[in-house]
């Protein structure tokens, strides 16, 4: 089978998924009593029974439950997310607003993860139960073991107590293509990139130590060809099957990763955006970003699947 | 087609080697067939090597003592009845010392000698609290891995045992729940169930069962289409005791490494959702809770003090659980997976 | 001057479980255009030997002692780079497994140029001409299309065969062939052998052919040699080994071989299995399997001798030598076999027994 036919399959088999996962992020978010329209009762005395009626109509939050769900999806498949209930902005614009921010904050921490650990992780299989591979593989361990909040939140201490860096957080009013934002990506960048580095270095160090046991790798140097074209050629390819299959789940850690970090940092996300919502109970607010979640991690691994197929051409005859 | 040619021609026979001469004598000496090396069985095997890996054992050690100290913190009593009566903790967790007319402490203390690792921001000996903390976070850790390992090993038995469409849907399903993070959907069920102590184990045994189901699912695939499976079903084994007796041992040594990695995954994500404030109520000795707490105290720019005891000294515990974990988990890893290549697999063939 | 000399070769493995001497203190000699058999069991050694000849063996084995004479030259004293222009150019190995030798995740042509690309610094359209060529040679229909197939595309038959391809690529003087058969089934062996065979001859390419099966040895080598537990038990040419054995393991193998006819009701094998190389027998590696084996046979191990002489015969130009106490005097009872040729007449009996009352049983 050709590459593009097995995108094609593989294009189709995610739309059940996507499907499911609608259904999943509006199950979740409804199991809850209550809604902003009742917090706000709650809070608010002046507000008649009359009023909470006529309310819950205009946000389409009376009738029954999978009338309320089919109306949702029919407007999500329209671009029409609701309204934050609290301030009446569009659903869509805050989304809009806060994506690019959290973008940038994975990407970063992506990039860090893999500029730093795919290298690590081929030295230190070539260089096995040496030194340099007892140490990294250590330092790794180290990574993911790491509760990645109280990491930052290390950061920003020592910043503060050794380096005296006082403001680590960004000024609400600043642009992200600001390049004083550059600073203050740094730290939450580190913070959600260290995680990944470390699995990724452990991943390609045991992928890269299997592969190197293997028969054609002694049949590449009884070629005599040189070492590095044995690594670089014949066996990172095979060895990297494995990081790229990691890389996947590592977008789910890193997407759940942000939520917190950018709690730490104050990072103007739509991590950050998730907590305040679950905080004031924002519906409309909550399943869309869910939604965005669930839709983006289905679509990265799809990507990661394609990538695989490319590189390990037994993989698209299945 | 060969080129040669023979000088004699034909089949060629020999007689007078006898194999019963060899076996029927005395042996001639010492030696016999088993002084090469005893076999012994995997398990057996896989505790040797277990036990032989250094940070493995330092792992087990301290996951050791941290549970202990957190066992024997503070008095436990069921029922009225106290069961256990040690307090390693020299202060309850929830005394404010400033209101004890005995102790000078006051609200952030450094660390001293009557306060080893400094008080909080109300004035609690955090000493005692950290030690208290392990209570939550072990227990909520290995209870949730207990009950997600479970229900995964049955569902993903069941879905790559029968197959078909059996398969087909409940792993769809599973795959669904997959393209959530789990500390995200943790996260929402703890918004909708509130915070507290089960509805955190429930935030994260609910969606924790399924990397176990895909595990034992891949596992039982596999070995399905082994051939010793077939050949035990074909002399009429049961498909009960066929998964028995050979899947299930077989699946067992990937489910075994991911649950002790599973379980400082946990306790990481119950730590992370008590510094958002969401797990237990606030107050509670959790470790990730104190961490909430402490937070504004790092954003206070120069001419405060900051107290890092507050900040570290829970957050290291967190950290050193879950790395002791992690190296057992690397060892159980170690240990289990790797192949003894012997002779055989160096080409002494 | 032989191609190949292989003088004193030692090497030995240090695992977890202890020392294992792989091969120890092996001498032979391969000619140029040669076809020389290594016969032996499962972990007699016999892959180590052609590994130790690339200088391929990896930690935790190492080439302990001895001198590896490639055209004169000693390998074990070169340097990493030297060697490297020899594996695959002038000495080349085929693999006894195709589909683990062949990278999955590249064409088959592709792995083939490489080599071609590397060594005779051919640029990518003229090695890509010449792998084509050699796919064809080795009897792969459709070469070219072949070229950029996978090697998971190719049956087994046509792996191994383009790992031939890939191992005659730079026309090497020395093949070293590892069970090259083994992993297929017997028509296409035949065909393989005899391919082997032609390609050999065409291209005056000497061949160690490594294998457990005595039936590719008869067909194809010209002298052979016996190993058992790491050592080499006995050496000849190829009729006088099939004819005139005169090691006991070499009988057994031989007498191990079913025939059509035979009134035995058994299935005959040698008793017991090859002991693991950390722990040897004393004495003589064989005994406890011997028929033939005495107290003598526990106390001293059996040096490589000419059995015509007794003299010792352990050097590379020796052409006939076995390693048995028999061949120095030292047995009481002799080795009481003989080998029957078709028609019925003996080529061999145990006219060599000193004692000549002593007939076993």
């Amino acid at each position: 089978m050709s590459l593009r036919r097995f995108i094609l399959k593989r294009l189709l088999s995610i739309v059940p998924i996507l499907f499911g996962v609608s259904v999943i992020t509006f199950a979740l978010v409804h199991l809850t009593p209550g809604d902003p329209i009742s917090q706000m009762v709650a809070t608010n005395p002046h507000v008649t029974a009359a009023d909470e009626a006529q309310m819950r109509s205009r946000y389409g939050l009376d009738g029954p439950i999978w009338e309320q769900y089919l109306t949702w999806m029919g407007n999500v498949l329209t671009g029409d997310f609701g309204e934050v209930i609290s301030s009446g902005q569009d659903v869509s614009s805050v989304i809009i607003a806060r994506l690019p921010e959290t973008i940038v904050l994975g990407l970063f921490g992506w990039v860090f993860g893999l500029v730093i650990a795919i290298p690590t992780g081929i030295y230190a299989a070539i260089n096995k139960d040496q030194l340099a591979d007892t140490v990294s593989r250590f330092v790794a361990l180290s990574g993911i073991s790491i509760p990645n909040f109280w990491l930052g939140l290390m950061l920003i201490l020592i910043g503060a107590l050794w380096l005296e860096i006082w403001t680590v957080l960004p000024p609400s009013r600043l642009p992200l293509y600001h390049p004083e934002m550059l600073f203050y990506l740094i730290l939450p960048g580190i913070t959600i990139g260290t995680a990944a580095a470390a699995s990724i270095m452990r991943v390609m160090r045991t992928s890269m130590a299997e592969e190197l046991n293997k028969e054609y790798v002694t049949a590449a140097r009884a070629k005599g060809l040189p070492e590095r074209q044995v690594i670089l050629k014949h066996v990172l390819r095979n060895s990297l099957i494995s990081v790229v299959t990691l890389a996947a789940t590592l977008t789910a850690s890193i997407v759940a990763g942000s939520v917190v970090v950018e709690m730490v940092f104050n990072w103007p996300g739509l991590g950050r955006e998730l907590i305040q919502a679950i905080n004031q109970r924002e519906i409309n607010l909550i399943m869309a970003i869910t939604l965005f979640t669930g839709v983006f991690i289905v679509l990265a691994n799809l990507l990661a699947d394609i990538l695989y197929a490319v590189l390990d051409p037994r993989i698209r005859y299945e | 087609m060969s080129s040669k040619e023979h000088t004699e021609r034909g089949r060629i026979r020999i007689t007078g080697f006898d194999p019963d001469q060899v076996r029927q004598r005395d042996p001639l000496s010492d030696w016999t067939e088993e002084s090469g090396g005893e076999t012994e069985g995997r398990l057996e095997r896989a505790w040797k090597r277990f036990k032989r890996n250094r940070s493995a054992l330092i792992g087990l050690l301290v996951v050791g003592v941290l549970t202990l100290l957190a066992i024997f913190a503070r008095p436990i009593s069921v029922m009225g009845m106290t069961v256990q009566p040690f307090s390693i903790a020299p202060y309850d967790p929830t005394a404010i010392m400033y209101m004890n007319p005995d102790s000078s402490a006051g609200v952030y203390d450094s660390p001293s000698l009557s306060h080893p690792m400094g008080t909080d921001g109300d004035g609690r000996d955090l000493f005692s609290r950290v030690l208290y903390g392990g209570r939550y976070s072990i227990s909520i850790g290995f209870i949730v891995v207990g009950l997600s390992a479970t229900f995964g090993l049955v569902y993903g038995a069941i879905s790559g045992y029968y197959g078909g469409w059996t398969d087909e849907i409940l792993m769809r399903i599973v795959d669904t729940v997959y393209a959530f993070p789990g500390l995200i959907l943790a996260l929402i069920i703890v918004a909708t169930l509130g915070g507290g102590y089960w509805q955190l184990v429930a935030a994260f045994a609910i969606p924790g069962w399924i990397t176990y189901a895909r595990l034992i699912r891949g596992e039982v695939l596999t070995i399905k289409e082994n051939e010793y499976v077939m050949a035990a079903k074909a002399l009429g084994a049961r498909d009960r005791s066929v998964i028995f007796k050979h899947i299930v041992p077989n699946a067992m040594p990937p489910m075994i490494v991911y649950g002790t990695l599973n379980i400082g995954t946990v306790v990481i994500g119950v730590a992370a959702l008590g510094f958002l404030g969401l797990g237990m109520p606030p107050g509670t000795a959790e470790w990730g809770t104190m961490l909430d707490q402490t937070r504004e105290t790092l954003i206070q720019g120069p001419g405060g003090s900051i107290p890092w005891w507050a900040t570290v000294f829970p957050g290291g515990a967190i950290f050193l659980f879950v790395m002791a974990m992690n190296m057992i988990g690397d060892g159980v890893n170690d240990a289990l997976d790797a192949q003894e290549t012997g002779i055989e697999g160096q080409g002494g063939g | 001057m032989a191609l190949l000399e292989i003088n004193d070769l030692t090497v030995k493995f240090y695992t977890q479980e202890g020392v294992v001497t792989a091969v120890d203190d092996l001498s032979y000699r391969i000619e140029r255009g040669e076809k020389f058999g290594v016969v032996g069991e499962s972990g007699a050694g016999k892959s180590v030997t052609a590994l130790s000849l690339m200088r391929l063996i990896e930690s935790p084995g190492r080439i302990e002692s001895g001198e590896i004479l490639f055209k004169g030259e000693d390998l074990l004293a070169m340097s990493e780079e030297e060697i490297r222009t020899i594996r695959g150019n002038e000495i080349a190995m085929i693999f006894q497994d195709a589909q683990t030798a062949l990278n999955p995740v590249y064409t088959v042509g592709e792995q083939i140029a490489e080599a071609i690309r590397h060594h005779l610094d051919y640029d990518e359209a003229e090695a890509r001409e010449r792998t084509i060529q050699l796919l064809d040679t080795v009897g792969i229909p459709e070469a070219e299309s072949r070229y950029s197939d996978y090697p998971h595309e190719f049956s087994g038959g046509m792996q191994q065969r383009a790992v031939i391809a890939m191992a005659l690529s730079c026309d090497p003087d020395l093949l070293l062939c590892d069970e090259p058969t083994t992993a297929l089934d017997v028509t296409i062996e035949a065909q393989i052998l005899e391919e082997l065979e032609e390609l050999a001859d065409e291209f005056d390419t000497a061949i160690q052919l490594i294998t457990h099966d005595l039936g590719v040895v008869a067909e194809v080598c010209d002298r052979v040699m016996v190993m058992y537990a790491g050592s080499p038990v006995e050496k000849a040419p190829v009729e006088e080994l099939y004819y005139d054995p005169k090691h006991p393991y070499t009988v057994g193998l031989m007498s191990s071989i079913p025939r059509v006819g035979d009134e035995r009701e058994r299935l005959q094998t040698i008793p017991g299995t090859m002991p693991d190389l950390v722990e040897l027998p004393p004495g003589c590696s064989f005994h406890p399997r011997c028929p033939y084996a005495e107290d003598v046979c526990t106390k001293r191990e059996p040096p490589l001798l000419d059995p015509e002489t007794g003299r010792d015969a352990s050097g590379t130009d020796a052409d006939r030598a076995a390693a048995c106490l028999e061949y120095t005097g030292e047995l009481q009872e002799g080795l009481d076999y003989s080998v029957e040729v078709g028609d019925g007449h003996e080529t061999r009996t145990d006219a060599t027994a000193p004692n000549p009352e002593g007939e076993r049983r």
